[in-house]
């Protein structure tokens, strides 16, 4: 016992080298739980508006859209084609992605152009992990609205989109509001009365002039001219007109970006002069309706019901898992793109640049696509190397910690320690700074994905019980790599004899 | 090479004779033969402990050519503190030291280290042989640092060894030797270069009483047979007989002078 | 005695020295010296192992991807109207045989949404279409639909359809014959409906957004996609200017490969800091651990020169045992790894000599601290063991929160 007090004093009295020996451990720590948390994805709290404006965990969107470069041996013969994303897939990635319908994309053979709700509802039944399906149903239409100066309107080509307003009340609500309100279930309207409709529209879109709240707003739908195996055909020259009363704004964050001029320079703020950052938005086109009432203006259309999604979004129960369960359904569904949303706000955040027009507005910019996922074989190898780099750090630090004590240790053998005891004192030492310092990491990651995981509406005892895991996980890790790598450190010490290390001085 | 080696004085390697300048000043002015080769002025220094501790205070010491020195004094009086002053190992907080007219004031690290090299030699209390290297390795580092031939490094190895009777153990490590006998290899390595001056610190304080004496008389023999100055720092008191001059230290101070013109 | 001849001389005579010194300490200290061995092997091993998964990836990939069927050698095409500038250049441009402007636009029809392609009817009318019924579009108002579109829209060779373009707010409208069904060859428009160009083009007042460019040889496409490309540095064309060949799909494999491993850079670049860190210590323990031996060699007249090419050349020859050690265990791997998995890795040169660089430059970093340490320590502190500092002046020891070395 004396052993592990003696341990705990030197690690107290040598705190500025037990700093630096905590803080190894706990950079490699973070990393771990970095590497881990990577997996649940919850790095940018820009997430949770997304989950709620896609009403999902996990988007799956119609056609193959990812490429595994790990398995291009795998499938020796399957060809890769270049293939455009057609606007009748319906799905919102294009707002995501525009490139994708711009310049194609790299499509392995099949790929579904649409999603069979029933099939898929088939397969998903049973499955772990599985919440809810949240199908996404769009309908083009026209919308009619009168700019600043316009003498008539004009007409501009809009994704109308339902939202479920009332799966949205366990959900915290809709898309986050700009002005006026969200939608609620009263929205929906009754089957039976002409229905008053309400909509919700993009603050920041630039695709069309903004509506004030509370305005009406004219929209014109396509009539359907037939269905194929339960989708529309729509006909465009016969148009439809369709009133709503524009109740709220809403607006998708992205993150911020320093705001520059059309021609690439820095937007310098004129007094303090320097950069001006602003906060960057999704530019999103579709105007939100309530899904009830969506399906009513698709039947006075002509049609009867989709039974085909343009995209459907998956709720999960626990989102810890969520990077694996969407590894899951893409390997079961091999014709669909399937995405964790956290990996869509990268899509749709990633290099999003706030540039300031010539008249003074702010249009926001796309970055890249990232079409490939990473092999796993490789993001393995990255585990297992800062497990063996982090190691590295462990032991040449306790070697300098012992090595600046070679003198108390002899005084240690002189009255009378074993070799033994030396050995255990050093490796509870590296143990303790082990400890100390992987919680360190681990717990500056994990607070912030609790933190995230707590408000995104996962129960508790599953928050809680994902956080125990995964501090099981990276303190258990590193309490094996400081045993691992603190042996050789220690076994040093017990080495030295009394006489060697007392003759000097 | 060998007009330079009769002449005692090695040829130092890739610098010439010159040892480095410092603020564009000669550092070697005036030195006259018959002048003291090794002169201590004022010599103060103080440590930053606590409330800072002097260790020498104003101290003047002359060493002439050929001179065999003991500085005699209790434990912590700056007896060795002194002698790393004298030596470049350390730099003063005031005062000057001055060997054969050059100021280790006006000496930069680097012109102290070639100083080192030629001029003086030490012998320590912990002897600080390199323990990596056998006795011979260890005689011959220093002939090595200033560019002499293998043969004339081997000759001269040969030759130290054998003046301190450790011809027969050249090839061991230090570790393989006693106490004295590592303190002879290190009276050898000292002298490997012909210095100016042998500066030993506490040279017999980590042996026993007759190996003690038996380094002491090496050191004696050499200043008698080669004309080596030495200043030699000791607390026992028994060695007296083998100076020309003691020097008597306490609080940093020299208190008493006993033999010699000084 | 001065120039750099001398100053090699000295540093080579300077070698000479501590050869000797260093070749001992690398036997005695084998710890710690492994240790450093160790973690340049494993920053060697890892960068090499990366670099050629990294190729091996590439390179497998963009063999996978299908080149693409073009109507011409080579399509330039422009979100926005190409404009007569960029048609006159290339038609000027040596090695073009043909350009001929065309048109790319997105259409709302009776059958649903759809971009629609006016070509030529030269290209219309060539081998490149094959038709399951009718003919080929050859005049204004006729178009030809993809046989799928057709078959779900329920259209037939002579119906009629409308087709209309919203832009700026406008609404434009026209009439069309449907005269065949069938599939255009060209890949990268594939599903699109077929028109001729001119009709298009005068029933929605479009400009042409793109260019079928035909090369007098197949040598010289390449050429002409580098001018087009300089066109659009020059100011001459506007933005958004593309140019499709055959091989672009490779192309965009070979950069979506490279996006994908941005991620596996950093984490090779974090195995090399962290690599940095861990020899770092190493030298600074074998620093801490070595005072007495490098006061002593002080004493006996090493300058801080000598000190330094005495720690640096043990170091460095670690690094090199590392490095090779490195060089063996990923060629293994990569011997393992392709013979006994799916995965293919192909080791180059270039990654080989990298990874050299990068070891010594993590070496000479790492060394910074030990070896100023040994520079600026006085010999006194360090032949009694006494801790250094790295700025020796007064306020520096004084405070001490470091608690020095």
């Amino acid at each position: 016992m004396i052993i592990f007090r003696l341990a705990l004093k030197n690690v107290l009295k040598n705190a500025n080298r037990s700093l630096l020996a905590i803080l190894g451990m706990a950079i490699a720590a973070a990393i771990m739980t970095g590497s881990i948390s990577m997996r649940t994805g919850y790095v940018n709290p820009a997430f949770l508006d997304y989950r709620r404006f896609m009403q999902a965990d996990v988007v799956i969107y119609p056609k193959k859209l990812h490429v595994d470069p790990g398995a291009v041996r795998q499938r020796a013969t399957e060809e890769w084609e270049t293939v455009k994303y057609q606007p009748t897939f319906g799905s919102d990635l294009l707002s995501l992605e525009p490139r994708l319908a711009d310049e194609g994309f790299l499509a392995p053979p099949g790929g579904d152009p649409d999603i069979d709700l029933a099939a898929l509802r088939q397969a998903l039944a049973g499955r772990a992990n599985i919440a809810g399906v949240h199908p996404l149903f769009t309908i083009p239409a026209m919308l009619s609205a009168q700019g600043e100066g316009d003498a008539v309107p004009r007409f501009y080509r809009v994704p109308v989109r339902g939202e479920d307003v009332l799966a949205a009340k366990s959900w915290g609500g809709g898309p986050p509001i700009a002005g006026g309100r969200a939608l609620v279930p009263v929205d929906e309207g009754s089957p039976h009365q002409s229905p008053q409709r309400f909509a919700l529209v993009d603050a920041r879109s630039k695709a069309h002039p903004q509506i004030p709240v509370g305005s009406q707003m004219k929209l014109f739908f396509p009539a359907v001219r037939r269905e194929v195996a339960g989708r529309p055909v729509y006909d465009w020259s016969d148009l439809r007109a369709f009133t709503f009363t524009v109740v709220g704004h809403y607006q998708i964050p992205t993150g911020s970006s320093p705001l520059r001029t059309e021609e690439g320079l820095p937007v310098v703020d004129g007094q303090e002069g320097r950069s001006v950052i602003v906060p960057t938005y999704w530019d999103v086109p579709d105007i939100l309706v309530p899904s009830q009432a969506l399906a009513g203006v698709y039947r006075e259309l002509g049609g009867t019901a989709q039974t085909r999604a343009d995209q459907v979004g998956i709720s999960l129960n626990s989102m810890y898992l969520a990077k694996q369960t969407a590894a899951e359904l893409q390997q079961a569904f091999p014709n669909f793109g399937v995405y964790t949303v956290p990996n869509l706000v990268r899509l749709a955040g990633e290099g999003v640049r706030a540039i300031q027009t010539d008249s003074g507005d702010i249009r926001y910019e796309r970055g890249r696509d990232q079409q490939m996922v990473l092999p796993a074989d490789l993001s393995r190898t990255f585990i297992v190397l800062s497990f063996a780099i982090a190691g590295l750090l462990v032991a040449t630090n306790m070697f300098i910690l012992t090595a600046q004590r070679r003198q108390e240790i002899g005084i240690l053998r002189a009255i009378g320690a074993s070799s033994r005891e030396v050995f255990t004192l050093i490796l509870s030492e590296v143990i303790g700074l082990a400890v100390i310092g992987s919680l360190a990491g681990f717990l500056l990651i994990q607070l912030g994905v609790t933190f995230l995981l707590f408000f995104s509406k996962v129960s508790l005892a599953e928050a809680g019980l994902s956080t125990l895991a995964a501090t099981a996980e990276v303190v258990g890790l590193s309490v094996l790599v400081a045993v691992l790598f603190g042996l050789l450190p220690a076994w040093e010490a017990a080495r030295s004899t009394t006489a060697e290390v007392l003759r000097h001085e | 090479m060998s007009d330079r080696l009769a002449t005692g004085r090695p040829a130092a390697r890739g610098h010439g004779e010159s040892y480095g300048y410092l603020k564009g000043k000669r550092v070697s002015e005036g030195y006259q033969p018959g002048d003291p080769i090794l002169r201590g002025i004022n010599l103060t220094k103080k440590f930053l402990v606590g409330d800072g501790v002097v260790a020498v205070r104003e101290v003047t010491l002359d060493v002439m050519p050929g001179e065999f020195i003991l500085v005699i004094g209790p434990s912590g009086c700056g007896k060795s503190t002194l002698l790393s002053l004298l030596g470049g190992l350390d730099r003063p907080t005031g005062g000057e030291v001055i060997l054969e007219g050059r100021k280790y004031s006006r000496l930069d690290e680097n012109g102290l280290a070639r100083l080192r090299r030629t001029s003086v030699g030490f012998v320590f209390q912990f002897f600080n042989l390199l323990g990596d290297l056998t006795a011979a390795e260890n005689v011959a580092l220093p002939m090595r640092l200033i560019g002499l031939t293998d043969e004339e490094i081997h000759r001269r190895t040969e030759d130290l060894l054998g003046a301190v009777g450790m011809l027969e153990r050249a090839n061991h490590s230090p570790y393989e030797l006693s106490g004295g006998e590592q303190q002879r290899v290190a009276a050898a390595r000292a002298l490997a270069n012909q210095p100016k001056v042998v500066l030993a610190d506490e040279p017999t304080g980590n042996l026993d009483r007759k190996n003690g004496l038996e380094v002491i008389k090496l050191f004696k023999r050499f200043n008698a047979e080669r004309r080596q100055t030495f200043v030699v720092v000791t607390h026992d008191r028994t060695f007296a007989e083998f100076a020309d001059r003691v020097v008597h230290m306490e609080d940093g101070r020299v208190i008493k002078v006993e033999g010699g013109a000084a | 005695m001065v120039g750099p001849g001398s100053n090699l001389r000295a540093n080579w005579e300077r070698l000479r020295v501590v050869r000797p010194l260093a070749l001992r300490s690398l036997r005695t200290r084998w710890t710690g010296n492994g240790l450093i061995a160790l973690a340049v092997a494993l920053s060697v091993t890892v960068f090499i192992l990366f670099s050629a998964y990294f190729a091996a990836t590439q390179q497998a990939v963009a063999r996978r991807v299908k080149p693409l069927d073009l109507p011409g050698d080579l399509v330039v095409r422009s979100t926005a109207p190409l404009g007569g500038g960029v048609l006159t250049a290339l038609a000027r441009q040596a090695d073009v045989r043909t350009v001929r402007p065309a048109v790319s636009a997105r259409l709302l029809t009776t059958f649903g949404e759809t971009d629609v392609l006016g070509l030529d009817p030269a290209l219309l009318a060539s081998n490149q279409v094959t038709l399951t019924a009718g003919r080929a579009p050859a005049a204004a108002g006729e178009i030809m639909l993809p046989a799928e579109t057709a078959a779900r829209a329920g259209l037939k060779p002579g119906d009629v359809v409308g087709l209309s373009r919203v832009a700026d707010g406008q609404v434009t409208g026209a009439q069309a014959v449907v005269v065949g069904l069938g599939q255009s060859r060209f890949g990268y428009f594939a599903g699109q409906a077929l028109m001729a160009a001119d009709g298009l083009m005068t029933a929605f007042a479009l400009e042409p957004n793109v260019a079928v460019v035909q090369a007098d040889e197949a040598d010289n496409v390449f050429k002409v996609q580098r001018f087009v490309e300089n066109l659009t540095g020059s100011g001459a064309a506007t933005a958004g200017l593309r140019v499709v060949t055959a091989r672009s799909p490779e192309t965009m494999a070979r950069s979506l490969v490279g996006g994908v491993f941005s991620s596996g850079r950093l984490a090779v670049l974090l195995a090399y800091i962290f690599a940095t860190l861990g020899v770092l210590n190493v030298i600074l323990l074998s620093f801490l651990q070595r005072k007495r031996p490098l006061g002593v060699l002080k004493a006996l007249g090493f300058d801080n020169d000598d000190l330094q090419a005495y720690l640096l050349l043990e170091g460095t020859l670690m690094a090199v045992i590392g490095l090779l050690a490195g060089m063996i265990a990923s060629g293994v791997l990569i011997r393992a790894f392709n013979r006994y998995t799916a995965s293919s890795f192909l080791a180059s040169a270039g990654s080989v000599v990298t990874a050299a660089v990068l070891s010594l430059a993590l070496l000479y970093v790492a060394s910074w601290l030990p070896i100023t340490l040994t520079r600026r320590a006085s010999v006194n502190a360090l032949l009694q063991n006494r801790r250094v500092y790295l700025d020796s002046t007064s306020a520096c020891a004084q405070c001490g929160r470091c608690g020095g070395f």
